[in-house]
């Protein structure tokens, strides 16, 4: 038995003191709102004090509700056309930065830094480069004999939709890309050369080798990508304002109408409850891939 | 004499043009930013600025009586007192956890490691609600505590790993020589986990003062915090202002560009830990 820890009960409630600010705030401002959370998905709760316990209903409405569908959907539908986009760019930039060569290190700092500034300071700058009129991204085009007339960016969903892609593509590419630097980095040099006596080429090595023995963190960094990409607010927020009519709204941005702009406390709870379940499923994911990492 | 073969690694061509890419969307911002009016409205824009001036970074010092740097400086007050609150409660919890023995510990700590699973956005509904019952809505104190709230799960466990590194025997022969609890963890632990701590900081700073959503929904009438404001401001009931824009952006992007490249070491390692946590 440790000499450290004073085994009377005195020592070991002054010992809880060490960690009390973190449960006091911990209680505070998680579990009592997510106990509050589960509570109020069960009422009709509004702005004016009016609340009436009705069950399931808000459940039911929200499956009911087209817009909360629609939401759901393009919020889908994002992440699985960003993920993709993502992952292709993380690895090629990954391999470009992977060996060690002179200044490989301001590459990697400069693929890193879009991921530290703000997604708000990112939307605004991209909604610059994308403005139809002043824009520098219609003059390249145009110069390119790409477009022949300027296209109106955010004006559709069509438009607005590839363009976040792309600037969420240069924005987090970055933090992929060091995921799969590490993840180059745990594969053991001799089992390439192991390969090479065998005769083994390049591309071989590249899908015998590599790619297998990176598996669970290509798959931890593609669930990343999902769990944020089912967060998206403040690109769509700020970049389209989830038009035009609803168009680009997403999971998170429509809670966010039906909780602060309609006051509709009650329903905002259930369909966050909604979302909950999905993050939570995904996380199980994450959980799964990160449980061993060099099994496969 | 033999002539040197100068030789070129094609690797770094394209790293340099893909580098060049990647700079780009704040190379344009930059110059928009020190452009004249009649140069950022004019058509075809121009890549290189033909003219130079500061208005714009004159206008976002002096619009509205300067409401733009108050907006800079709550968003600096807030980031400041969120990141002492988050270390010192971050570095208490993780040596309880790691070294002490008291009733419940396995229980406390689940609870805890709970809330690294549900992000703030399922829960900004009953928080609002709450907030507004303790008649903090619209303050900086709910924005801190919920910042602290979302913040410390990650860091406590950040910092219990840190501490977990340390070997017991250190702490006990400490306490062999007569140093009391607090002694221990002051002169012994503390030095040990300072880089743990310096991460914590970084990652505290960083999340602080790149949120958003938070500050929207807590605090977005009189007291609104930078990037807010900054979105208000550039976006606002008139049309789009692509001068402030262009400059209040930047303004916003050097303190954190600024943190990023002297404590790069420690921006990786928490956001790593954050994705492998």
């Amino acid at each position: 038995m440790s000499i450290v820890h004073i085994k009377n009960k005195k020592g070991e409630t002054l010992n809880f003191l060490f960690i009390l600010p973190a449960v006091l705030l911990n209680l505070m401002f998680f579990i009592w709102p997510f106990v509050r959370a589960l509570y109020m998905s069960f009422y009709d709760w509004s702005l004016m004090g009016n609340k009436k316990f009705i069950g399931l209903g808000n459940f039911i409405e929200a499956f009911h509700d087209e817009k909360f569908i629609n939401s759901l959907i393009f919020t889908l539908k994002y992440a699985v056309i960003v993920t993709p986009c993502l992952f292709i760019v993380a690895f090629a930039l990954a391999l470009l930065v992977n060996q060690n060569f002179k200044g490989v290190t301001i590459f990697r700092t400069i693929y890193f830094a879009p991921v530290v500034i703000s997604m708000t300071t990112c939307s605004l700058v991209w909604l610059w480069i994308y403005n139809d009129l002043y824009g520098v991204l219609n003059y390249i085009l145009d110069k390119l004999g790409i477009i022949s007339e300027n296209i109106l960016w955010m004006n559709s969903a069509d438009t607005s939709l590839p363009a976040i892609v792309f600037m969420i593509t240069w924005k987090m590419a970055g933090f992929t890309m060091l995921i799969l630097i590490g993840a180059f980095q745990t594969i053991d040099e001799e089992v390439y050369e192991a390969a090479s006596i065998d005769g083994a080429s390049k591309i071989q090595k590249f899908t015998r080798i590599t790619l297998p023995m990176i598996k669970s963190y290509i798959a931890l960094a593609m669930i990343i990508s999902v769990i944020g990409s089912v967060l998206a607010f403040e690109q769509f927020s700020i970049m389209t304002k989830g038009g035009p009519s609803s168009s680009t709204t997403t999971t998170v941005h429509y809670i966010y109408n039906t909780s602060f702009k309609y006051f509709h406390f009650g329903y905002g709870s259930a369909i966050s409850m909604i979302l909950l379940v999905i993050l939570l499923g995904l996380s199980y994911f994450q959980m799964a891939a990160l449980k061993d990492p060099t099994d496969n | 004499m033999k002539k040197k073969k100068f030789h070129i690694n094609p690797k770094i061509i394209i790293n340099v043009v893909v580098a060049l890419l990647f700079i780009s969307p704040l190379y344009w911002t930059f110059i928009t930013s020190i452009k004249e009016k009649a140069e950022v409205y004019g058509t075809p824009p121009t890549l290189f600025p033909k003219s130079f001036s500061l208005e714009n970074y004159t206008k976002i010092f002096t619009i509205n009586d300067g409401i733009y740097l108050s907006y800079f400086f709550n968003s600096l007050k807030i980031t400041i007192i969120t990141v002492f609150f988050v270390c010192a409660i971050s570095v208490l919890a993780g040596y309880g956890f790691s070294k002490l023995a008291f009733p419940g510990k396995g229980m406390w700590m689940t609870l805890i490691m709970l809330a690294l699973m549900v992000p703030f956005q399922a829960l900004m509904v009953p928080l609002y609600n709450i907030m507004s019952e303790l008649n903090l809505l619209n303050s900086q104190l709910s924005l801190i505590f919920i910042y602290a709230t979302f913040q410390t799960p990650f860091c406590v466990f950040m910092m219990k790993n840190s501490f977990d590194m340390i070997p017991k025997e250190l702490g006990e022969a400490a306490v062999i020589d007569g140093a009391g609890r607090f002694r221990t963890f002051s002169k012994i632990y503390f030095p040990l986990v300072l880089s743990g701590i310096v991460t914590v900081g970084v990652y505290s700073a960083y999340t602080t003062w790149n949120d958003y959503i938070i500050a929207l929904v807590f605090a977005n009438t009189n007291m609104k915090t930078f990037n807010v404001g900054l979105v208000n401001m550039a976006l606002g009931d008139y049309g789009t202002d692509w001068g402030i824009l262009t400059s209040g952006s930047f303004v916003g992007l050097i303190p954190i560009l600024i943190m990023f490249i002297f404590l790069q070491k420690y921006f990786v390692k928490g956001m790593m830990s954050g994705a492998l946590k």
